[in-house]
């Protein structure tokens, strides 16, 4: 019976795993890591956390030693001053409008220039992506002078517009070529496929091309808009008036020589200014961690 | 479904020119090859008449219109590309409906069209996926149900092929040819294989450095290629080619065999064959050898078929012969073919 033979092999023919060994290193791994992540999240996270908090405390409770950790009295009142007593919200609706329309502009003339810059070759095509690249490292400090006699002379000083144009003109430079890269990743033949199927040039575009950068697109306007959001430089320089100062401007002007308006107001502020730009991170976080890892290589 | 003239097309890049001069006609239902090795400016002038790229000089008609300058998409023309392009953020069923959409075809028909189109290439349990979710000859399906979803009157197609491995390749192509038959589209294809070109085509338009080296139906073309540039170019191994003076003489390698297989009486060229190797290759055999006596020195190959007793050994020298119909003659100055008036004759008989 050859049947019985069977049953004398051994049962275990694999080798055995070392698992206590796996678990350990298993386990150092783990703890490293998490290590490393509560170290971050102090550095970033605390102040963070500190601000917050301190928001919610009453004045008195802000200078007293040794500090409480947690508010003994959670209070409103920072925010409720901070709508009443001061130009908060003509600040906020200033930042917002200054950052919102900066970055639309990004968007809508980076994601056209950077397709000309991508897929059309004329003469000086080439030197100009690089002559924008070159406008890209000045630093603000530099051409903010010269940028402020144009603004005079244009009738621009005071104005929201003039912040509007400098934010978008130095954030364009990197919207083209951070975009150009993007769509020399897209495959010419999938455009030239669409203007075969019944589409015109641009058609093709916002069909084909457009949905397939979105990942990118979505880049760039994080980027716009949390430098719009954040400028401070532009803002001080070219606008002066109470009712045309963004959030920026108008909370550090709250910081005096040697003495602070309202350190529970200015908290308060800085929770209302974190807000949109978390939320915005938050609604496209997705699209951001694909658009920053396959910038380069898109493909089919 | 139309009739495609090209007359005198020329297209020249910065620094080169990539087609020059050409004149062709292609007859409504026909499926033409471009065939020629790659850089001959075949897809070049397919892309002139998708209206993807503008012709330096000349003039595109089709179906009886001008058609030099119009937009790609006032052609109707469809296209399949070498990677088939289709769009990765829409699934097969919105990839086969979007020339509709664009066309702004009524939602119920474009279901029907789609449906239909997916069925006719067998892929109606896609339709839900991504493109990339999908296989290589499965998208090639894709592609070419987009392409004929809108009823185009005529049909481009970019080496569809190249992309399939070895064996899907064989199945597709006959797929495609038994598809052409049935839609009767005419059809221009571009492919540097020439197995492929040989198998599809009605006629083949043999291509080289932007010139046109021979235009002819896949037995004209194999049979009297007309110069010793088509001559080697098509055929595996290519045709053999002795230079004998001023006048090149060349056979085919399955047609040049040993003295002892022809019938007693037949017209032959005759040459010893001095046998250097011998390839194995199952269905036949391939002998490489040097020519040499009544013809001058020269690297030869024959090909003989299994069905045809050999028993040669490398080393040894063997009588070998061709007919003499079958032998073509070549200027070896110019490469053109010397037509011999009979072969004239012979000619008309095969078209």
């Amino acid at each position: 019976m050859t049947v019985t033979t069977d049953t004398h092999i051994p049962a275990r023919a694999e080798p055995r795993r070392h698992r206590q060994i796996d678990d350990v290193h298993y386990l150092a791994n783990r703890v490293m890591i998490y290590l490393l992540a509560l170290t971050a999240v102090t550095v970033v996270g605390f102040p963070l956390f500190w601000m917050v908090i301190s928001s919610f405390k009453p004045g008195s409770e802000l200078y007293v030693s040794p500090p409480t950790f947690l508010p003994n009295e959670w209070t409103l009142n920072n925010y409720r001053d901070l709508f009443v007593q001061t130009n908060f919200p003509v600040y906020f609706m200033n930042s917002l409008f200054v950052a919102g329309t900066s970055t639309a502009l990004s968007l809508v003339i980076g994601g056209i220039g950077a397709y000309s810059l991508s897929r059309f070759n004329f003469f000086g095509i080439g030197s100009f992506a690089r002559v924008a690249l070159i406008c890209y490292m000045l630093p603000e400090v530099l051409i903010v002078l010269p940028l402020y006699i144009y603004v005079i002379q244009l009738g621009l000083a005071d104005t929201l517009i003039a912040l509007i144009i400098a934010n978008t003109a130095f954030t364009l430079p990197l919207a083209l070529w951070f975009m150009r890269s993007y769509y020399n990743a897209i495959p010419m033949s999938l455009e030239e496929s669409a203007m075969v199927d019944g589409c015109t040039r641009l058609g093709a575009m916002l069909r084909v091309t457009v949905p397939l950068a979105v990942p990118g697109l979505v880049s760039v306007g994080v980027f716009s808009f949390n430098h719009a959001w954040n400028e401070f430089l532009f803002a001080l320089v070219f606008t002066s008036s109470e009712s045309k100062k963004v959030l920026p401007l108008g909370l550090a002007t709250w910081i005096g020589q040697d003495n602070i308006y309202s350190w529970g107001m200015l908290l308060a502020g800085a929770v209302l200014i974190t807000l949109p730009v978390m939320a915005f991170y938050l609604l496209v976080q997705k699209k951001l961690v694909v658009g920053l890892s396959e910038g380069g290589a898109k493909g089919e | 479904m139309a009739q495609v003239e090209i007359r005198r097309i020329s297209k020249t890049f910065v620094g080169h020119t990539a087609v020059s001069d050409i004149d062709l006609v292609v007859n409504d239902g026909e499926f033409l090859v471009l065939l020629g090795p790659s850089g001959c400016g075949k897809s070049t002038l397919l892309r002139m008449i998708a209206g993807l790229e503008l012709p330096t000089l000349g003039d595109i008609v089709i179906g009886g219109k001008v058609a030099t300058r119009l937009q790609p998409k006032d052609r109707n023309v469809a296209m399949v590309f070498q990677n088939y392009a289709l769009y990765p953020h829409l699934t097969i069923y919105d990839n086969i409906a979007f020339p509709l959409r664009v066309q702004r075809v009524e939602k119920s028909k474009i279901d029907q069209k789609v449906r239909w189109a997916a069925n006719l290439v067998g892929i109606e349990s896609l339709l839900k996926r991504k493109p990339r979710q999908t296989s290589g000859g499965e998208r090639q399906r894709t592609a070419l149900a987009r392409s004929l979803v809108r009823d185009p009157q005529l049909f481009l197609l970019d080496e569809p092929l190249s992309n399939l491995d070895a064996k899907l390749r064989h199945s597709s192509r006959e797929e495609l040819r038994r598809f052409q038959d049935r839609v009767g589209v005419t059809s221009i294809y571009v492919t540097h294989d020439q197995v492929e070109a040989m198998g599809l085509g009605d006629r083949i338009v043999v291509m080289k450095a932007g010139k046109v080296r021979q235009v002819g139906t896949p037995k004209e073309i194999y049979g009297y290629p007309a110069d010793t540039f088509v001559a080697t170019f098509i055929g595996s191994p290519p045709m053999n080619l002795v230079e004998t003076g001023p006048v090149t003489v060349g056979f085919r390698p399955e047609l040049f065999l040993p003295r002892a297989s022809f019938e007693p009486g037949a017209e032959l060229m005759e040459a010893p064959l001095r046998i250097r190797r011998i390839e194995y290759l199952g269905g036949d055999r391939l002998i490489y050898g040097t020519v040499s006596s009544s013809l001058p020195e020269t690297e030869v190959i024959s090909r003989i078929p299994s069905s045809i007793p050999f028993d040669g050994a490398e080393g040894e020298e063997v009588a070998f012969a061709v007919l003499t119909e079958e032998v073509r003659r070549f200027d070896s100055e110019t490469g053109l073919a010397i037509t011999a008036p009979n072969t004239l004759v012979r000619r008309a008989g095969h078209v």
